[in-house]
Protein backbone atom coordinates (compact mmCIF):
# COMPACT_ATOMS: atom_id res chain seq x y z
CA UNK A 1 0.00 0.00 0.00
CA UNK A 2 1.11 3.53 -0.73
CA UNK A 3 -0.68 6.56 0.69
CA UNK A 4 -0.31 9.20 -1.94
CA UNK A 5 -0.83 8.47 -5.58
CA UNK A 6 -0.29 10.97 -8.37
CA UNK A 7 -2.81 10.76 -11.16
CA UNK A 8 -1.96 13.95 -13.01
CA UNK A 9 -1.07 13.63 -16.66
CA UNK A 10 0.16 15.91 -19.42
CA UNK A 11 -1.57 15.99 -22.78
CA UNK A 12 0.25 18.17 -25.28
CA UNK A 13 1.36 20.55 -22.53
CA UNK A 14 -2.06 20.67 -20.85
CA UNK A 15 -1.94 19.33 -17.29
CA UNK A 16 -4.93 17.24 -16.22
CA UNK A 17 -5.40 16.56 -12.49
CA UNK A 18 -6.29 12.99 -13.38
CA UNK A 19 -6.60 11.01 -16.62
CA UNK A 20 -10.39 10.66 -16.58
CA UNK A 21 -12.24 12.64 -19.23
CA UNK A 22 -15.82 12.37 -20.42
CA UNK A 23 -16.34 11.11 -23.96
CA UNK A 24 -17.93 13.42 -26.47
CA UNK A 25 -21.66 13.04 -26.95
CA UNK A 26 -22.29 11.16 -23.73
CA UNK A 27 -22.04 13.98 -21.23
CA UNK A 28 -23.84 16.85 -22.94
CA UNK A 29 -21.96 19.93 -21.90
CA UNK A 30 -21.56 18.79 -18.31
CA UNK A 31 -24.55 20.65 -16.92
CA UNK A 32 -26.77 17.57 -17.11
CA UNK A 33 -24.45 15.60 -14.81
CA UNK A 34 -23.53 18.35 -12.37
CA UNK A 35 -26.47 17.36 -10.14
CA UNK A 36 -24.81 13.96 -9.55
CA UNK A 37 -21.10 14.66 -9.45
CA UNK A 38 -18.70 17.49 -8.73
CA UNK A 39 -17.35 18.38 -12.16
CA UNK A 40 -14.22 19.77 -10.47
CA UNK A 41 -13.16 16.19 -9.81
CA UNK A 42 -12.84 15.32 -13.49
CA UNK A 43 -9.59 15.47 -15.42
CA UNK A 44 -11.49 16.95 -18.31
CA UNK A 45 -14.85 17.27 -19.99
CA UNK A 46 -15.17 16.62 -23.70
CA UNK A 47 -18.36 18.28 -24.84
CA UNK A 48 -20.80 17.00 -27.42
CA UNK A 49 -19.78 17.58 -31.03
CA UNK A 50 -19.96 21.19 -32.17
CA UNK A 51 -20.43 22.23 -35.79
CA UNK A 52 -20.30 25.63 -37.49
CA UNK A 53 -24.04 25.69 -38.24
CA UNK A 54 -26.71 23.89 -36.20
CA UNK A 55 -27.17 20.23 -37.15
CA UNK A 56 -30.60 18.60 -36.95
CA UNK A 57 -29.42 15.02 -36.43
CA UNK A 58 -31.02 11.78 -37.60
CA UNK A 59 -34.66 10.69 -37.21
CA UNK A 60 -35.59 8.53 -34.19
CA UNK A 61 -35.26 5.81 -32.99
CA UNK A 62 -31.64 6.77 -32.44
CA UNK A 63 -30.57 4.20 -29.88
CA UNK A 64 -30.61 0.42 -29.59
CA UNK A 65 -29.12 -1.79 -26.91
CA UNK A 66 -27.04 -4.79 -27.89
CA UNK A 67 -25.33 -7.35 -25.66
CA UNK A 68 -22.76 -5.38 -23.66
CA UNK A 69 -23.12 -2.41 -25.95
CA UNK A 70 -25.33 0.18 -27.51
CA UNK A 71 -25.81 1.57 -30.99
CA UNK A 72 -26.52 5.24 -31.50
CA UNK A 73 -27.41 7.19 -34.59
CA UNK A 74 -27.87 10.63 -33.07
CA UNK A 75 -26.10 12.20 -36.04
CA UNK A 76 -24.36 14.91 -34.01
CA UNK A 77 -27.46 17.02 -33.40
CA UNK A 78 -26.20 20.28 -31.96
CA UNK A 79 -27.20 23.95 -31.94
CA UNK A 80 -23.97 25.15 -33.57
CA UNK A 81 -20.79 26.86 -32.40
CA UNK A 82 -22.32 30.27 -31.64
CA UNK A 83 -24.89 28.76 -29.25
CA UNK A 84 -22.23 26.56 -27.63
CA UNK A 85 -19.89 29.50 -27.08
CA UNK A 86 -22.56 31.74 -25.57
CA UNK A 87 -24.46 29.15 -23.50
CA UNK A 88 -22.32 26.14 -22.60
CA UNK A 89 -18.75 27.40 -22.46
CA UNK A 90 -19.33 30.01 -19.71
CA UNK A 91 -20.91 27.27 -17.54
CA UNK A 92 -17.96 24.93 -18.04
CA UNK A 93 -15.43 27.65 -17.29
CA UNK A 94 -16.73 27.93 -13.74
CA UNK A 95 -15.17 24.54 -12.99
CA UNK A 96 -11.59 23.58 -12.31
CA UNK A 97 -11.39 20.99 -15.07
CA UNK A 98 -10.05 20.98 -18.62
CA UNK A 99 -12.53 21.76 -21.35
CA UNK A 100 -12.15 19.79 -24.56
CA UNK A 101 -14.25 20.95 -27.48
CA UNK A 102 -15.15 18.33 -30.06
CA UNK A 103 -15.35 19.78 -33.56
CA UNK A 104 -17.22 18.26 -36.46
CA UNK A 105 -17.94 19.09 -40.05
CA UNK A 106 -19.31 17.67 -43.29
CA UNK A 107 -16.56 19.14 -45.44
CA UNK A 108 -13.12 20.68 -45.24
CA UNK A 109 -14.74 24.12 -45.38
CA UNK A 110 -17.08 23.29 -42.51
CA UNK A 111 -14.18 22.02 -40.38
CA UNK A 112 -12.25 25.21 -41.03
CA UNK A 113 -15.35 27.31 -40.35
CA UNK A 114 -15.98 25.73 -36.95
CA UNK A 115 -12.28 26.06 -36.07
CA UNK A 116 -12.48 29.76 -36.92
CA UNK A 117 -15.62 30.11 -34.78
CA UNK A 118 -13.35 29.46 -31.79
CA UNK A 119 -10.57 31.84 -32.73
CA UNK A 120 -10.44 34.51 -30.06
CA UNK A 121 -12.68 32.46 -27.79
CA UNK A 122 -11.23 32.08 -24.32
CA UNK A 123 -11.56 28.96 -22.23
CA UNK A 124 -10.93 25.96 -24.45
CA UNK A 125 -8.03 23.81 -23.21
CA UNK A 126 -7.95 21.27 -26.02
CA UNK A 127 -9.73 20.67 -29.28
CA UNK A 128 -10.77 17.23 -30.42
CA UNK A 129 -11.35 16.85 -34.13
CA UNK A 130 -14.10 14.38 -34.97
CA UNK A 131 -13.06 12.94 -38.30
CA UNK A 132 -14.58 9.59 -37.59
CA UNK A 133 -18.23 9.84 -36.67
CA UNK A 134 -19.97 7.07 -38.57
CA UNK A 135 -23.36 8.76 -38.39
CA UNK A 136 -22.94 11.38 -41.04
CA UNK A 137 -23.73 10.39 -44.59
CA UNK A 138 -20.89 12.30 -46.12
CA UNK A 139 -17.77 13.92 -44.71
CA UNK A 140 -16.99 12.43 -41.30
CA UNK A 141 -16.62 8.86 -42.39
CA UNK A 142 -14.45 9.49 -45.43
CA UNK A 143 -12.08 11.86 -43.60
CA UNK A 144 -11.32 9.29 -40.92
CA UNK A 145 -10.97 6.23 -43.10
CA UNK A 146 -8.40 7.51 -45.56
CA UNK A 147 -4.91 8.42 -44.35
CA UNK A 148 -4.28 11.21 -46.88
CA UNK A 149 -7.65 12.86 -46.21
CA UNK A 150 -7.21 12.55 -42.45
CA UNK A 151 -3.84 14.29 -42.71
CA UNK A 152 -5.29 16.97 -44.94
CA UNK A 153 -8.14 17.92 -42.61
CA UNK A 154 -5.80 17.93 -39.61
CA UNK A 155 -3.39 20.25 -41.37
CA UNK A 156 -6.23 22.48 -42.57
CA UNK A 157 -7.80 22.95 -39.15
CA UNK A 158 -4.66 23.19 -37.02
CA UNK A 159 -3.53 26.74 -37.95
CA UNK A 160 -6.88 28.20 -36.89
CA UNK A 161 -6.83 26.83 -33.35
CA UNK A 162 -5.51 28.52 -30.23
CA UNK A 163 -5.20 25.29 -28.23
CA UNK A 164 -3.62 21.87 -28.93
CA UNK A 165 -5.42 19.60 -31.36
CA UNK A 166 -6.37 16.00 -30.61
CA UNK A 167 -7.66 14.02 -33.58
CA UNK A 168 -10.25 11.36 -32.80
CA UNK A 169 -9.70 8.25 -34.88
CA UNK A 170 -12.26 5.93 -36.41
CA UNK A 171 -11.84 2.21 -35.75
CA UNK A 172 -13.66 1.41 -39.00
CA UNK A 173 -10.40 1.15 -40.91
CA UNK A 174 -8.08 -1.55 -42.13
CA UNK A 175 -4.91 -0.07 -40.64
CA UNK A 176 -5.34 2.23 -37.64
CA UNK A 177 -1.59 2.91 -37.38
CA UNK A 178 -1.50 4.40 -40.88
CA UNK A 179 -4.23 6.90 -39.97
CA UNK A 180 -2.58 7.76 -36.64
CA UNK A 181 0.75 8.41 -38.37
CA UNK A 182 -0.99 10.51 -41.01
CA UNK A 183 -2.66 12.85 -38.52
CA UNK A 184 0.62 13.08 -36.59
CA UNK A 185 2.25 14.26 -39.82
CA UNK A 186 -0.66 16.65 -40.32
CA UNK A 187 0.24 18.38 -37.08
CA UNK A 188 -2.00 16.67 -34.51
CA UNK A 189 -0.82 17.20 -30.93
CA UNK A 190 -2.48 13.96 -29.84
CA UNK A 191 -4.93 11.30 -30.90
CA UNK A 192 -8.02 9.92 -29.22
CA UNK A 193 -9.31 6.47 -30.00
CA UNK A 194 -11.53 4.73 -30.61
CA UNK A 195 -14.72 6.25 -31.90
CA UNK A 196 -17.71 3.91 -32.29
CA UNK A 197 -17.78 0.89 -34.60
CA UNK A 198 -20.45 0.88 -37.27
CA UNK A 199 -23.16 -1.67 -36.58
CA UNK A 200 -26.85 -2.38 -36.90
CA UNK A 201 -29.60 -4.29 -35.12
CA UNK A 202 -32.68 -5.84 -36.68
CA UNK A 203 -36.09 -6.08 -35.06
CA UNK A 204 -36.95 -9.59 -36.22
CA UNK A 205 -40.62 -9.34 -35.19
CA UNK A 206 -41.27 -6.21 -37.23
CA UNK A 207 -38.68 -7.19 -39.86
CA UNK A 208 -36.93 -3.84 -39.95
CA UNK A 209 -33.82 -2.18 -38.51
CA UNK A 210 -34.24 -0.85 -34.97
CA UNK A 211 -32.53 2.43 -35.85
CA UNK A 212 -34.32 4.74 -38.28
CA UNK A 213 -30.89 5.47 -39.75
CA UNK A 214 -30.30 1.68 -40.16
CA UNK A 215 -26.65 1.98 -39.06
CA UNK A 216 -25.34 3.33 -35.79
CA UNK A 217 -22.15 3.54 -33.78
CA UNK A 218 -21.48 0.71 -31.35
CA UNK A 219 -20.04 1.66 -27.98
CA UNK A 220 -19.79 0.08 -24.54
CA UNK A 221 -17.85 -2.83 -23.05
CA UNK A 222 -18.49 -4.95 -26.16
CA UNK A 223 -15.88 -2.90 -28.06
CA UNK A 224 -13.24 -2.62 -25.34
CA UNK A 225 -10.83 -5.34 -26.55
CA UNK A 226 -10.71 -3.72 -29.99
CA UNK A 227 -10.07 -0.31 -28.44
CA UNK A 228 -7.27 -1.61 -26.21
CA UNK A 229 -5.66 -3.37 -29.18
CA UNK A 230 -5.76 -0.20 -31.28
CA UNK A 231 -4.33 1.98 -28.49
CA UNK A 232 -1.56 -0.59 -28.07
CA UNK A 233 -0.74 -0.52 -31.79
CA UNK A 234 -0.87 3.26 -32.10
CA UNK A 235 1.26 3.79 -28.98
CA UNK A 236 4.05 1.73 -30.52
CA UNK A 237 4.01 3.83 -33.67
CA UNK A 238 3.42 7.50 -32.83
CA UNK A 239 5.07 9.98 -30.48
CA UNK A 240 2.03 12.10 -29.66
CA UNK A 241 -0.09 11.33 -26.57
CA UNK A 242 -3.15 9.11 -26.75
CA UNK A 243 -6.55 9.48 -25.10
CA UNK A 244 -7.92 5.93 -24.94
CA UNK A 245 -11.59 5.09 -24.91
CA UNK A 246 -14.05 2.36 -25.76
CA UNK A 247 -16.16 0.58 -23.16
CA UNK A 248 -14.44 1.78 -20.00
CA UNK A 249 -16.74 0.92 -17.10
CA UNK A 250 -14.33 0.59 -14.17
CA UNK A 251 -10.99 1.82 -12.87
CA UNK A 252 -9.45 -1.49 -13.94
CA UNK A 253 -10.65 -0.90 -17.50
CA UNK A 254 -9.04 2.54 -17.45
CA UNK A 255 -5.75 1.10 -16.15
CA UNK A 256 -5.80 -1.40 -19.01
CA UNK A 257 -5.85 1.46 -21.52
CA UNK A 258 -3.05 3.28 -19.69
CA UNK A 259 -0.90 0.14 -19.73
CA UNK A 260 -1.62 -0.19 -23.46
CA UNK A 261 -0.21 3.30 -23.92
CA UNK A 262 -2.94 5.85 -23.28
CA UNK A 263 -2.01 9.00 -21.38
CA UNK A 264 -5.63 9.71 -20.49
CA UNK A 265 -8.93 7.92 -20.93
CA UNK A 266 -12.47 8.89 -21.83
CA UNK A 267 -15.62 7.47 -20.28
CA UNK A 268 -18.74 7.44 -22.43
CA UNK A 269 -21.43 4.79 -22.34
CA UNK A 270 -20.76 4.13 -18.64
CA UNK A 271 -22.32 7.53 -17.87
CA UNK A 272 -25.68 6.16 -19.04
CA UNK A 273 -25.55 3.21 -16.64
CA UNK A 274 -24.38 5.31 -13.78
CA UNK A 275 -24.25 9.11 -13.79
CA UNK A 276 -21.46 8.89 -11.20
CA UNK A 277 -19.34 6.52 -13.32
CA UNK A 278 -16.49 8.99 -13.94
CA UNK A 279 -15.82 9.79 -10.29
CA UNK A 280 -16.15 6.11 -9.34
CA UNK A 281 -13.53 5.26 -11.97
CA UNK A 282 -11.11 7.87 -10.59
CA UNK A 283 -11.50 6.37 -7.12
CA UNK A 284 -11.05 2.84 -8.41
CA UNK A 285 -7.87 3.86 -10.25
CA UNK A 286 -6.51 5.34 -7.03
CA UNK A 287 -7.35 2.17 -5.14
CA UNK A 288 -5.65 0.03 -7.76
CA UNK A 289 -2.53 2.17 -7.61
CA UNK A 290 -2.42 2.07 -3.81
CA UNK A 291 -2.81 -1.68 -3.75
CA UNK A 292 -0.25 -2.20 -6.51
CA UNK A 293 2.20 0.31 -4.97
CA UNK A 294 2.15 2.60 -7.97
CA UNK A 295 2.81 6.16 -6.86
CA UNK A 296 2.55 7.85 -10.24
CA UNK A 297 0.19 6.89 -13.04
CA UNK A 298 2.88 7.74 -15.60
CA UNK A 299 4.95 4.78 -14.32
CA UNK A 300 2.60 2.29 -15.92
CA UNK A 301 1.84 3.99 -19.20
CA UNK A 302 2.66 1.76 -22.16
CA UNK A 303 4.42 -0.85 -20.05
CA UNK A 304 2.96 -3.70 -22.08
CA UNK B 1 -33.91 14.17 -8.96
CA UNK B 2 -33.17 11.07 -6.90
CA UNK B 3 -30.81 8.26 -7.93
CA UNK B 4 -30.93 5.39 -5.47
CA UNK B 5 -31.42 1.73 -4.78
CA UNK B 6 -34.93 0.99 -3.55
CA UNK B 7 -36.69 -2.12 -2.28
CA UNK B 8 -39.39 -3.98 -4.18
CA UNK B 9 -42.48 -4.54 -2.04
CA UNK B 10 -44.35 -6.50 -4.67
CA UNK B 11 -44.14 -7.32 -8.36
CA UNK B 12 -47.11 -9.12 -9.83
CA UNK B 13 -48.66 -9.85 -13.18
CA UNK B 14 -51.99 -8.00 -13.35
CA UNK B 15 -52.77 -8.98 -16.93
CA UNK B 16 -50.83 -11.22 -19.35
CA UNK B 17 -47.31 -9.68 -19.70
CA UNK B 18 -48.35 -6.57 -17.74
CA UNK B 19 -46.83 -6.18 -14.27
CA UNK B 20 -47.47 -3.94 -11.32
CA UNK B 21 -44.36 -3.20 -9.27
CA UNK B 22 -44.61 -1.50 -5.91
CA UNK B 23 -41.43 0.14 -4.66
CA UNK B 24 -40.56 1.43 -1.23
CA UNK B 25 -39.37 4.97 -1.93
CA UNK B 26 -39.42 7.05 1.27
CA UNK B 27 -36.47 9.20 0.15
CA UNK B 28 -37.55 9.57 -3.43
CA UNK B 29 -38.52 12.98 -4.71
CA UNK B 30 -42.27 13.29 -5.35
CA UNK B 31 -43.16 13.20 -9.01
CA UNK B 32 -45.96 14.78 -10.97
CA UNK B 33 -48.40 13.13 -13.41
CA UNK B 34 -46.65 12.44 -16.70
CA UNK B 35 -43.18 12.11 -15.17
CA UNK B 36 -41.24 8.86 -15.33
CA UNK B 37 -38.36 7.05 -13.68
CA UNK B 38 -35.35 5.30 -15.18
CA UNK B 39 -35.05 1.68 -14.06
CA UNK B 40 -31.52 0.23 -14.25
CA UNK B 41 -31.68 -3.52 -14.99
CA UNK B 42 -27.94 -3.81 -14.28
CA UNK B 43 -28.00 -7.41 -15.38
CA UNK B 44 -26.21 -9.56 -17.95
CA UNK B 45 -25.39 -7.70 -21.13
CA UNK B 46 -27.90 -4.93 -20.47
CA UNK B 47 -26.47 -1.47 -20.13
CA UNK B 48 -29.20 1.08 -20.51
CA UNK B 49 -31.88 2.14 -18.06
CA UNK B 50 -35.55 1.70 -19.04
CA UNK B 51 -37.92 4.66 -18.86
CA UNK B 52 -41.13 3.68 -17.02
CA UNK B 53 -43.90 6.16 -16.25
CA UNK B 54 -45.04 6.71 -12.69
CA UNK B 55 -48.46 5.13 -12.23
CA UNK B 56 -48.99 6.18 -8.63
CA UNK B 57 -46.87 7.75 -5.95
CA UNK B 58 -47.31 8.54 -2.29
CA UNK B 59 -44.74 9.72 0.22
CA UNK B 60 -43.39 6.20 0.81
CA UNK B 61 -44.49 4.19 -2.19
CA UNK B 62 -44.05 4.35 -5.96
CA UNK B 63 -46.08 2.14 -8.27
CA UNK B 64 -44.87 1.28 -11.75
CA UNK B 65 -46.91 -0.66 -14.28
CA UNK B 66 -44.96 -2.04 -17.23
CA UNK B 67 -45.37 -4.51 -20.04
CA UNK B 68 -42.79 -7.10 -21.08
CA UNK B 69 -41.55 -5.73 -24.37
CA UNK B 70 -37.91 -6.77 -24.36
CA UNK B 71 -35.00 -7.99 -22.26
CA UNK B 72 -35.15 -5.17 -19.71
CA UNK B 73 -38.82 -5.46 -18.85
CA UNK B 74 -38.55 -9.28 -18.96
CA UNK B 75 -35.78 -9.06 -16.37
CA UNK B 76 -37.86 -6.66 -14.27
CA UNK B 77 -40.70 -9.19 -14.29
CA UNK B 78 -38.44 -11.79 -12.63
CA UNK B 79 -37.68 -9.61 -9.61
CA UNK B 80 -39.23 -10.59 -6.31
CA UNK B 81 -40.41 -8.95 -3.14
CA UNK B 82 -37.37 -7.82 -1.14
CA UNK B 83 -35.11 -7.47 -4.18
CA UNK B 84 -33.52 -4.10 -4.70
CA UNK B 85 -33.72 -1.98 -7.82
CA UNK B 86 -31.73 1.05 -8.87
CA UNK B 87 -33.91 3.89 -10.12
CA UNK B 88 -33.56 7.55 -11.03
CA UNK B 89 -36.26 10.16 -11.19
CA UNK B 90 -38.69 11.75 -11.33
CA UNK B 91 -37.80 12.81 -14.87
CA UNK B 92 -39.39 15.05 -17.45
CA UNK B 93 -42.10 17.67 -17.49
CA UNK B 94 -45.66 16.77 -16.53
CA UNK B 95 -49.21 17.23 -17.68
CA UNK B 96 -50.27 20.84 -17.26
CA UNK B 97 -53.26 20.86 -14.94
CA UNK B 98 -55.72 23.71 -15.29
CA UNK B 99 -58.88 24.68 -13.38
CA UNK B 100 -61.17 23.06 -15.93
CA UNK B 101 -64.74 21.88 -15.59
CA UNK B 102 -64.68 18.84 -17.82
CA UNK B 103 -61.75 16.90 -19.19
CA UNK B 104 -61.14 13.66 -21.04
CA UNK B 105 -58.33 11.22 -20.20
CA UNK B 106 -57.44 8.85 -23.00
CA UNK B 107 -55.14 5.89 -22.47
CA UNK B 108 -54.21 3.09 -24.82
CA UNK B 109 -52.61 -0.14 -23.57
CA UNK B 110 -49.39 0.45 -21.66
CA UNK B 111 -50.02 4.20 -22.06
CA UNK B 112 -52.64 3.91 -19.33
CA UNK B 113 -50.40 3.90 -16.19
CA UNK B 114 -49.53 7.64 -16.28
CA UNK B 115 -53.24 8.41 -16.70
CA UNK B 116 -53.86 6.83 -13.29
CA UNK B 117 -51.49 9.31 -11.66
CA UNK B 118 -53.13 12.15 -13.56
CA UNK B 119 -56.59 10.95 -12.57
CA UNK B 120 -55.57 10.76 -8.89
CA UNK B 121 -54.50 14.39 -9.15
CA UNK B 122 -57.45 15.89 -11.02
CA UNK B 123 -60.41 13.81 -9.93
CA UNK B 124 -62.11 16.79 -8.33
CA UNK B 125 -62.82 17.89 -11.91
CA UNK B 126 -65.43 16.11 -14.00
CA UNK B 127 -63.39 13.45 -15.74
CA UNK B 128 -64.38 11.12 -18.56
CA UNK B 129 -61.89 8.31 -18.99
CA UNK B 130 -61.43 6.44 -22.27
CA UNK B 131 -59.29 3.33 -22.17
CA UNK B 132 -58.37 1.09 -25.06
CA UNK B 133 -57.10 -2.47 -24.72
CA UNK B 134 -56.17 -5.17 -27.20
CA UNK B 135 -57.77 -7.84 -25.08
CA UNK B 136 -57.70 -8.10 -21.28
CA UNK B 137 -58.07 -4.96 -19.24
CA UNK B 138 -55.93 -3.69 -16.38
CA UNK B 139 -55.94 -0.72 -13.97
CA UNK B 140 -59.59 -0.09 -14.79
CA UNK B 141 -60.64 -0.26 -11.14
CA UNK B 142 -58.42 2.68 -10.24
CA UNK B 143 -60.57 5.26 -12.02
CA UNK B 144 -63.13 5.03 -9.24
CA UNK B 145 -65.45 7.99 -9.77
CA UNK B 146 -64.96 8.68 -13.45
CA UNK B 147 -67.25 7.94 -16.34
CA UNK B 148 -65.24 5.05 -17.62
CA UNK B 149 -65.43 4.11 -21.28
CA UNK B 150 -63.55 1.00 -22.30
CA UNK B 151 -62.94 -0.41 -25.73
CA UNK B 152 -61.35 -3.69 -26.60
CA UNK B 153 -60.96 -5.91 -29.60
CA UNK B 154 -62.27 -8.78 -27.48
CA UNK B 155 -65.42 -7.91 -25.52
CA UNK B 156 -65.52 -11.23 -23.68
CA UNK B 157 -62.38 -10.10 -21.88
CA UNK B 158 -64.42 -7.39 -20.17
CA UNK B 159 -66.98 -9.78 -18.71
CA UNK B 160 -65.20 -9.97 -15.39
CA UNK B 161 -65.15 -6.20 -15.01
CA UNK B 162 -66.78 -4.98 -11.83
CA UNK B 163 -69.29 -2.22 -12.49
CA UNK B 164 -70.66 -1.17 -9.11
CA UNK B 165 -71.53 2.38 -10.07
CA UNK B 166 -72.95 1.52 -13.45
CA UNK B 167 -70.77 4.05 -15.21
CA UNK B 168 -68.61 1.65 -17.18
CA UNK B 169 -69.32 1.38 -20.88
CA UNK B 170 -67.53 -1.52 -22.59
CA UNK B 171 -67.56 -1.44 -26.40
CA UNK B 172 -65.90 -2.85 -29.47
CA UNK B 173 -63.79 -0.58 -31.64
CA UNK B 174 -61.19 2.00 -30.74
CA UNK B 175 -60.99 4.86 -28.27
CA UNK B 176 -61.40 7.50 -30.94
CA UNK B 177 -64.76 6.09 -32.12
CA UNK B 178 -65.84 6.19 -28.52
CA UNK B 179 -64.66 9.73 -27.97
CA UNK B 180 -66.30 10.88 -31.20
CA UNK B 181 -69.62 9.37 -30.14
CA UNK B 182 -69.74 11.67 -27.12
CA UNK B 183 -71.86 14.78 -27.25
CA UNK B 184 -69.71 16.35 -24.53
CA UNK B 185 -67.39 19.22 -25.26
CA UNK B 186 -64.17 18.87 -23.27
CA UNK B 187 -62.03 21.73 -22.03
CA UNK B 188 -58.87 19.63 -22.34
CA UNK B 189 -57.85 16.16 -23.43
CA UNK B 190 -54.92 14.28 -21.92
CA UNK B 191 -53.58 11.19 -23.67
CA UNK B 192 -50.91 8.53 -23.65
CA UNK B 193 -50.79 5.46 -25.86
CA UNK B 194 -49.61 4.03 -29.15
CA UNK B 195 -48.69 6.45 -31.93
CA UNK B 196 -51.63 5.65 -34.26
CA UNK B 197 -54.00 6.45 -31.39
CA UNK B 198 -52.21 9.72 -30.64
CA UNK B 199 -52.19 10.69 -34.33
CA UNK B 200 -55.94 10.13 -34.60
CA UNK B 201 -56.50 12.10 -31.40
CA UNK B 202 -54.42 15.00 -32.72
CA UNK B 203 -56.73 15.24 -35.75
CA UNK B 204 -59.80 15.04 -33.55
CA UNK B 205 -58.59 17.69 -31.12
CA UNK B 206 -57.57 19.97 -33.95
CA UNK B 207 -60.98 19.62 -35.61
CA UNK B 208 -62.83 20.23 -32.34
CA UNK B 209 -60.39 22.93 -31.27
CA UNK B 210 -59.73 21.27 -27.91
CA UNK B 211 -56.28 21.58 -26.27
CA UNK B 212 -54.66 18.13 -26.28
CA UNK B 213 -51.67 17.12 -24.16
CA UNK B 214 -49.96 13.91 -25.20
CA UNK B 215 -47.22 11.95 -23.48
CA UNK B 216 -44.65 10.43 -25.84
CA UNK B 217 -42.43 7.40 -25.52
CA UNK B 218 -39.03 6.71 -27.10
CA UNK B 219 -35.96 4.58 -26.57
CA UNK B 220 -33.63 6.45 -24.20
CA UNK B 221 -30.07 6.23 -22.94
CA UNK B 222 -29.20 8.86 -20.32
CA UNK B 223 -32.56 10.28 -19.27
CA UNK B 224 -30.85 13.59 -18.53
CA UNK B 225 -30.89 15.34 -21.89
CA UNK B 226 -27.21 14.68 -22.53
CA UNK B 227 -27.20 11.96 -25.17
CA UNK B 228 -29.92 13.38 -27.46
CA UNK B 229 -31.20 9.89 -28.33
CA UNK B 230 -34.91 10.27 -27.51
CA UNK B 231 -36.23 12.93 -29.82
CA UNK B 232 -39.60 14.04 -31.09
CA UNK B 233 -40.00 16.02 -34.26
CA UNK B 234 -41.37 19.55 -34.16
CA UNK B 235 -41.69 22.25 -36.83
CA UNK B 236 -38.56 23.81 -35.25
CA UNK B 237 -36.54 20.58 -35.34
CA UNK B 238 -35.98 17.73 -32.92
CA UNK B 239 -36.62 18.18 -29.19
CA UNK B 240 -35.64 15.83 -26.37
CA UNK B 241 -38.50 13.72 -25.04
CA UNK B 242 -36.78 13.07 -21.70
CA UNK B 243 -36.38 16.69 -20.67
CA UNK B 244 -38.43 18.85 -23.07
CA UNK B 245 -41.23 16.24 -22.70
CA UNK B 246 -42.50 13.60 -22.36
CA UNK B 247 -45.70 15.70 -22.41
CA UNK B 248 -46.31 17.96 -25.39
CA UNK B 249 -49.25 19.96 -26.66
CA UNK B 250 -50.37 18.13 -29.78
CA UNK B 251 -49.98 21.20 -32.01
CA UNK B 252 -46.30 21.54 -31.02
CA UNK B 253 -45.06 18.14 -32.23
CA UNK B 254 -45.13 16.27 -35.53
CA UNK B 255 -46.01 12.62 -34.95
Amino acid sequence: MVDNVNLSVDIAGVLLKNPVITASGTFGSGKEYSQFIDLNELGGITVKGVSHEPWTGNPPPRVAETYGGMLNSVGLQNPGAAAFISEDLPFLRKYDTKVIVNLCGHSLDEYIAVAKDFSGVFGVDLFELNISCPNIDKGGMSFGTDAATAEKVTAAVKPHLNAPLIVKLSPNVTEIVAIAKAVESGGADGVSLINTLVGTKIDIYNRKPVLANVFGGLSGPAIKPIAVRMVYQVYKNVKIPIIGMGGIMTGEDAIEFIMAGATAVSVGTANFLNPKATVNIIEEMQNFMRNQKITNINEIRGII
Amino acid sequence: MTYEKVTILSNQEISPTVFEMILQTPNFEMGKPGQFVMVYPNHGGMLLPRPISICRQTKNITMLVYKILGDGTRYMSTLKQGDSLLIMGPIGNSFEIKPHKKVALVGGGIGIPPMVFLYDTIKSQEVDVFLGFKDTHFLTTLFTDANLHIVTEDLTALKSLQNPSGNIYPKNGNVLDLLESQSQQYDEIYACGPNPMLKALCKYADKKNIPLQISLEERMACGLGACVCCVANTPQGYVKICCDGPVFYSDKVVL
